[in-house]
């Protein structure tokens, strides 16, 4: 049955509308209707310059049989693992000793979040020169203490670690504000039963503050790992992928068969596998964290 | 790290639609004398100057306004170029490295030359064939080249007599150059305090051309006969990249991540005097000139095997088939490639001139640094025309890289990277 509205209601209808309307037609113009060309486009070989073939499945089973695409994706897990659980424990521990109402904190605040607002490629090439093997501090500190030169970037163990560090420190500002606004949404009655009951810190750290940080541990887990599986900007800049591949994502993969080799429609198919992981991923999250998604909505 | 692929993906749009409105913008009325016309270049950087100065020539000589875009990287060119050519909406003259051509040409976005060029009296023969090569798909005209950067051999001469070598003996084999290098190398416990030779380790063009290079001089050549097989896994391919193996990792005249990140500025170790010698185009000379202008050094040609050879960067200028602007475009083509224009430019530049007359500019033919570079023009080796180029090199950057970092031997990785460019091959380019 159809509802009737009112006239005043209706009118109301229509400007929502128009109103909407502007956010929807960019939504569409630039997320949704790319999204399907990118669905579309996976079935096709297309180089941009003639039209698309059709091809079936054959990007698919092309690119599942790729050892670099293979590795891609297992180093894009390695990066996630090595970067979002140390920003959540390292962001977490921060924000509970910034929560702690003592002088200056704001300076530390701002100190910590500031990476967080610096531009990838700026903050990249910053730790490019610290991991310079000549001249970067890190060698320097380390020959003080008595330890050999590393190769950072130039070698294919060290690479992606030292990306993790960046990122870590560039991200680390981010989970620190938000677990601080979780933090201040606990009830102090919570920590003074707890302190009643004779709860010590981590105790009371255990018991009060990381359940009813829950739903904030959820949403950073969710968007981090998200974030984290779209890494690219920082390896474009610090290693294209090297040494010997060894840090190249999902996301560079893609880079690399569209824009450099103009292999449209492979791109398009790891992409859909990108998302095809991320969906998988954040549907797992969702599910162990199901019971306080209920509290939130 | 927000979704960059929905970024692109805007861009890409945004590209699109602003291109379609200029487009619309700037469309000439026809039959009127063309006023403007749309460049595209990545004419940046050390060629800033020159090619400003040639812009306002241009428009003081002809009265048409050059709207010029620049581009710091040949590849992000290469890119807004490909989506302005789908979008039917190109510049009307763009000018980057030979490289793109092929795949521009064999998807018929380009404007062939020939007639313009007969009706203008010009000939292929004006320029130097070596670099006139790569400007010819199918056997038409589809750009003309401008200017090239040949590759020869720096080196320091402080660091010679150190090493109680003749400065104005340079080597001429590779034997040589092992050798001398092995002279000039230093190390301090595990690392490397000078270098005797720069030996390519990163995956950048710098691999793909040095290993060419030495390729090329070993005898190999790029393609199989009938074209549709690379041919650079074979023994002479296999003898050039043991070479730079054998240079890493047994003579250790290099070390991996020496100078990483320093290209440019004063600290890279040849402008620093921490290496002794450096296979490098023209643009050394500005480099030391800018960041180390005391540094003693002098050029020769690349050290030959069975024959001289070298690569390096040829930039061509071509007119897009959909410009709208074709005949202000031809004129600002022809009258960068007229003899006092292009000295001039090259001169500005430190660049070589590709067209025959102007290399004899005093300039350029009295100059023994510069003649030098002339020279090696005579022997470059411009890699086949073919679309797949990009993929193909990146293959050969990547695998080169695994045999100098030891994870596979010369012969595997050459076999590797012609697996994966025979593959390219045999799809035939469309994506």
């Amino acid at each position: 049955m159809k509802r009737r509205l009112s006239p005043g209601a209706r009118a109301q209808a229509g400007a929502a509308r128009w109103l909407l309307a502007p956010a929807l037609i960019t939504f569409c113009a630039f997320s949704v209707v790319p999204v399907l060309m990118t669905l579309a486009l996976g079935f096709t070989r297309y180089d941009v310059l003639t039209p698309p073939r059709w091809v079936g499945g054959a990007n698919y089973a092309d690119i599942m049989k790729d050892p670099t695409f293979l590795a891609s994706i297992w180093h894009t897990f390695y990066y996630t693992l090595g970067t979002v659980p140390p920003t959540l424990v390292l962001g977490l521990l921060l924000a509970v000793a910034l929560n702690a109402r003592l002088r200056g904190m704001i300076v530390f605040r701002t100190l910590f979040y500031t990476p967080v607002v610096t531009s990838v490629v700026a903050a990249s090439m910053i730790w490019m020169w610290l991991y310079n093997p000549q001249f970067g501090l890190l060698n320097f500190f380390l020959g003080k203490l008595g330890v050999g030169p590393q190769q950072w970037l130039s070698s294919p163990e060290q690479a992606m670690p030292c990306l993790m560090i960046m990122t870590v420190w560039k991200e680390l500002g981010y989970a620190m504000v938000i677990y601080l606004a979780g933090l201040q949404g606990i009830p102090a009655s919570l920590y003074e039963a707890a302190e009643m009951d004779g709860a010590a810190w981590w105790p009371s750290l255990r018991n009060v503050t990381l359940p009813m940080l829950r739903p904030v541990t959820l949403f950073l887990l969710v968007t981090s790992v998200i974030g984290s599986f779209q890494v690219f900007d920082a390896i474009y800049v610090m290693t294209k992928g090297g040494p010997v591949g060894a840090t190249t994502t999902v996301v560079h993969q893609i880079y690399e068969n569209g824009f450099r080799f103009l292999r449209m429609g492979r791109a398009s198919a790891m992409a859909v596998v990108l998302f095809l992981m991320i969906l998988i991923v954040s549907l797992l999250n969702l599910r162990v964290f199901r019971r306080d998604l209920e509290e939130v909505l | 790290m927000r979704s960059h692929l929905r970024a692109g993906a805007a861009v890409l749009l945004l590209a699109l639609c602003w291109l379609a409105w200029g487009g619309v913008g700037c469309r000439g009325g026809g039959g009127k004398a063309e006023k403007e016309v749309a460049f595209w270049s990545s004419l940046m950087g050390s060629k800033e100057m020159a090619r400003q100065a040639l812009i306002q020539d241009f428009q003081k000589a002809e009265g048409i306004t050059v709207n010029h875009q620049g581009f710091f990287d040949i590849e992000e060119q290469n890119k807004k170029l490909l989506v302005a050519m789908a979008g039917g909406t190109p510049p009307d003259v763009a000018s980057n490295h030979v490289w793109f051509l092929a795949r521009y040409a064999a998807a018929g976005q380009l404007e062939p030359l020939d007639d313009l060029m007969k009706r203008a009296g010009m000939s292929r023969e004006q320029f130097e064939p070596s670099l006139m090569k790569g400007c010819v798909y199918d056997g038409k005209t589809y750009a003309l080249p401008v200017f090239a950067s040949s590759w020869v051999l720096y080196y320091n001469t402080e660091l010679f007599k150190k090493a109680a070598l003749d400065p104005k003996r340079p080597p001429k084999t590779w034997e040589e150059l092992e050798d001398y290098a092995k002279r000039m190398t230093a190390w301090k416990g595990q690392s490397i305090q000078q270098a005797g030779l720069d030996v390519p380790y990163q995956v950048e063009d710098t691999m793909s051309d040095t290993f060419l290079t030495l390729f090329y001089q070993a005898g190999g050549e790029f393609l199989s006969p009938d074209g549709k097989k690379v041919a650079f896994d074979g023994p002479e391919g296999v003898e050039a990249l043991q070479f730079l193996v054998d240079l890493m990792r047994k003579d250790r005249v290099s070390q991996i991540g020496f100078g990483q990140g320093l290209d440019q500025t004063p600290q890279s170790p040849f402008n620093a005097g921490t290496m002794a010698m450096s296979m490098m185009g023209p643009w050394g000379i500005i480099n030391v000139q800018k960041y180390s202008p005391k540094l003693p050094y002098a050029v020769a040609p690349l050290p030959a095997r069975k024959r001289a050879a070298s690569v390096g960067d040829v930039f061509v200028i071509f007119i897009p088939r959909a410009a709208k602007h074709k005949d202000a475009a031809w004129r600002f083509a022809r009258f960068f490639l007229d003899t006092p224009n292009l000295v001039k430019f090259t001169k500005a530049c430190y660049q070589i001139p590709a067209e025959l007359e102007a290399q004899k500019d005093p300039f350029f033919s009295q100059d023994p640094k510069m003649q030098v570079f002339i020279e090696a023009t005579k022997t470059m080796r411009v890699n086949p025309g073919i679309p797949e180029q990009s993929e193909i090199i990146a293959a050969v950057q990547e695998e080169c890289q695994q045999a100098i970092y030891g994870k596979k031997t010369a012969g595997q990785a050459l076999r590797d990277a012609a697996t994966a460019a025979n593959a390219a091959l045999a799809r035939g380019g469309s994506g």
